[in-house]
């Protein structure tokens, strides 16, 4: 099996197994091009690119803007298609969104005439039935995630920051083996930043799927992954790629540390070299 | 006269007490309802006098009495009644049965392709017609009676419908659209989790005119050729010099298009719900 804790995963449909494999994701020799638009030249969102995500790992990729890291997402995701090579879900080449994968968005994206709850159930609702079962869990995540007196509240009612919040409950309660995320706390504030980032480990720490995390944030890949990919600026490429050794929780004496402060300045001196 | 006293103002105190960033709200609520009723009663007062005292002829401008009398007149007349009773099913038939074939095509063409290709030249050929000369054709092909009005009302509240219906439709925020396809969405379910309700407003927009455009319709096609209806009496009472009825029909004929307006603003508050309210208190 994977590594995945998927237990109570029967009210959606069980990807089959992919025993022996320890990566969850593959991305092989992938390269994106979009087409020129009147403006002249073709535009090489991401160079031939290699990375493969280990099951359970929580792995951050920072960059540049315009590096190509959402275009990544999405081709892990299955709504682009690379333009070379492939890219591989849990053994299984990627053609379109996949029940494996769940993606938070660089915005929160909740749907104006549902409610929070109503939003929330939906993927799930795409993807499978919604039974009681499900219907508690949801509950139990939007309580998690401090959302418990907001279920019936429409998106407008919510802050910024709560309906991001909502946005992941409604990626984590499909259960997804890959959780992709875009920059999902780029439009907060750092405070409230680290604070989501905290709560977000701590449900991770409960159901351990493979997350591909997408930040600008240096503190914040280093806040929350076991491992930080480095990208440089278009046409994106890996120019790093480090594991963060610290130990978890990622408390405020241990996001202090020595070792964090040189874990930082290691991820920083990869832009700085760029830069020269 | 009585310049010197005309210069204090009377109706709205204008004496700051205090803090006025404060009263901004309070005190535009107040203007407004005593305002417009005070503005309206002033003008019915103006047009009241103005035949005796500028000496307007009654059949150019009846006094308001005169209108009210009329008014009275007609609510008293069974005969008005079948009249009314007439153009009311031509505006009900023309807006339920105009603006719901506009929006089933609207539906069609944004969610099959073949459709939009095929079919849509043809309806924007035929929106470019002026409709009011149809109506004479509608007249020799369906008759003197409501059918061909209501048709005629129909096509008119169809066109508007059918563009907003088909914007509506398309409106839905591209990020939402592919928020529900990396989750799997179907086309179908695109329709009803997002198309659908995201297009709700631009409905409501387009049924607004919708109300507006039957009774329009069905007014100008009894001009047309009919035999009863309240644009047929409109025509009659105004052949007769019977202009205080004439009004009446008028005001008549306004309150038939507040009322499906309402109507069309309550179903558009139940149906979207879900919209910010724009400003609280000015409008409720
Ligand atoms: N659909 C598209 N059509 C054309 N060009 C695109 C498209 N999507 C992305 N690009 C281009 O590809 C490049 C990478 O875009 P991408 O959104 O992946 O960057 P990013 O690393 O996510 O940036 P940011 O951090 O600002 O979100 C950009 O130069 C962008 O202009
Ligand atoms: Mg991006």
């Amino acid at each position: 099996m994977t590594g995945v804790r998927n237990g109570d995963r029967v009210d959606l449909p069980v990807p089959a197994g992919t025993a022996g494999e320890s990566f969850s994701v593959r991305v092989s020799g992938v390269s994106k091009t979009f087409p020129a638009l009147r403006s002249g030249a073709p535009v090489v969102a991401l160079d031939t690119t290699n990375l493969q995500f280990e099951v359970g790992r929580f792995t951050s990729v920072v960059g540049p803007s315009g590096c190509g890291k959402t275009t990544l997402l999405r081709m892990i995701a299955g709504l682009e298609r690379p333009t070379s090579g492939a890219v591989t879900v849990a053994g299984e080449a990627v053609r379109g969104p996949s029940a494996r994968t769940a993606m938070v968005f660089q915005a929160a994206n909740l749907l104006p005439w549902k409610t929070v709850r109503q939003n929330v159930l939906l993927a799930a609702r795409l993807r499978g039935k919604v039974d009681d079962r499900l219907r508690e869990r949801a509950a139990r995540l939007l309580t998690t995630a401090g959302l418990g007196q907001f279920v019936d509240s429409l998106p407008h009612e919510l802050s910024g920051g709560m309906q991001q919040r909502a946005a992941i409950c409604r990626a984590l309660l499909v259960q997804p083996e890959v959780l992709l995320m875009d920059e999902p706390f780029g439009a907060l504030d750092a405070m409230t930043r680290e604070q989501m980032g905290n709560e977000l480990t701590r449900i991770w720490a409960q159901n351990r799927s493979t997350v591909v995390f997408v930040t600008h944030s240096i503190p914040e890949a280093v806040q929350l992954s076991d491992r930080v990919v480095v990208m440089s600026p278009r046409p994106g490429r890996v120019v790093g790629d480090l594991l963060v050794d610290l130990p978890r929780p990622r408390t405020p004496e241990v996001l202090e540390s020595e070792r964090a402060r040189e874990l930082h300045h290691r991820i920083r001196a990869h832009f700085t070299n760029l830069e020269s | 006269m009585a310049a010197p006293e005309l210069a204090a103002p009377v109706e709205d105190d204008p004496a700051p007490e205090g803090d006025v960033v404060a009263r901004v709200g309070p005190r535009r609520v107040r203007g407004h309802w005593i305002g417009i009723p005070a503005l309206g009663l002033a003008l019915l007062a103006l047009w009241q006098l103005a035949g005796p005292v500028f000496g307007v002829a009654s059949t150019l401008i009846p006094p308001p009495l005169e209108v009210v009398a009329a008014f009275g007149e007609l609510l008293t007349s069974p005969i008005f009644y079948r009249h009314l009773w007439v153009t009311v099913q031509e505006i009900v038939l023309a807006f339920v049965v105009g603006s719901a074939a506009a929006f089933l095509l609207g539906v069609a063409v944004v969610t099959s392709r073949v459709f939009e290709k095929t079919v849509m030249p043809y309806v924007v050929a035929l929106q470019i017609v002026p409709k009011i000369a149809l109506a004479p054709l509608f007249l020799i092909w369906l008759g003197y009676g409501i059918p061909s009005k209501a048709v005629f009302a129909g096509t008119i509240v169809f066109f508007p419908m059918l563009v907003n219906t088909v914007q509506g439709l398309k409106s839905l925020d591209p990020n939402h659209e592919e928020m529900l396809v990396s989750f799997g969405a179907s086309k179908r379910a695109i329709f009803w989790h997002g198309r659908l309700p995201s297009a709700a407003p631009f409905v409501f927009a387009g049924l607004d005119i919708a109300a507006v455009f039957a009774i329009t319709g069905a007014v100008v096609a009894e001009f047309i050729g009919a035999q009863a209806g309240l644009g047929y009496q409109l025509i009659q009472f105004n052949f007769q010099f019977f202009t205080a009825g004439t009004f009446a029909v008028i005001v008549l004929l306004s309150v038939l298009g507040w009322l499906l307006h309402m109507a069309v603003l309550l179903a558009e508050r139940t149906v979207t719900f879900w919209r910010p309210a724009p400003r609280r208190g000015a409008a409720a």
